[in-house]
């Protein structure tokens, strides 16, 4: 299995339901057996990266900080689409961890280059 | 109940990202009606997102909670109240029904 890599699709934006944190615990679990993981935020998605959140009034964990870890767990390849920073009018700066900005034709070819992908 | 002078508060929880939801409420929403955006919906009550439901002319709110939760206060429209949840509570008495959009 560490021989494929992984591709995980985040569509959903934050505190909305538990599928945020199931991929996350996906990602964390597959990098701890060396699996290369790829994180991809479409959509919806991308509002869970935005700077600013504080959950402690929902009394929900923040994934904020969970994500700003990735470095430590290697998983480096975080991606967003262009279209949705503008759908959203936002800029990678407004987003809380480092991501490439890709078009909507380059996210085909990740996921087509990708050996397992999954969107929850 | 004998409050209720307005009609139906249309509460939405969800992105603009649900198109059909929007959709519907949108064609519910009558004069006297107002709409509330809660959760995930307090999305839409960013600037370019609002847009559309500030053209049905009614009043729209937003939870204060859930804006600044995601950390989207100095995003939000102009046109769009933010409330806290005793006005919540308020509004769900002063509007004769509430409808869920969820």
């Amino acid at each position: 299995m560490a021989d494929k890599n992984l591709l995980l699709i985040f569509r959903n934006p934050p505190f909305a339901d538990s599928s945020n944190r199931d991929t996350l615990d996906i990602a964390l679990a597959c990098s701890a057996f060396d699996i290369p993981v790829s994180l991809i935020f479409l959509h919806d998605g991308i509002l869970q990266l935005t700077r600013g959140q504080q959950s402690k009034s929902l009394q929900q964990k923040n994934l904020l900080n969970t994500f700003n870890a990735l470095a430590m767990y290697d998983i480096n390849q975080l991606f967003v689409l262009q279209s949705d920073l503008q759908r959203f009018e936002l800029t990678t700066a407004d987003l809380s961890v480092d991501c490439q900005a890709i078009s909507d034709s380059k996210m085909a070819q990740l996921l087509r280059q990708s050996d397992r992908v999954i969107n929850l | 109940m004998s409050d209720a002078n307005f009609e139906t508060l249309h509460i939405i929880n969800k992105t603009f990202s649900n198109g059909a939801l929007y959709a519907d409420c949108c064609k519910a929403v009558l004069p006297g009606d107002a709409i509330l955006l809660i959760e995930s919906a307090v999305y839409s009550a960013c600037t370019l997102q609002a847009a559309e439901l500030v053209e049905l002319q009614v009043p729209l709110y937003a939870l204060e909670v859930d804006i600044q939760a995601r950390g989207i206060s100095e995003r939000i429209h102009s046109q769009v109240q933010a409330i806290n949840d005793d006005t919540f509570v308020s509004l769900t008495c002063q509007y004769k029904k509430s409808i869920s959009w969820f």
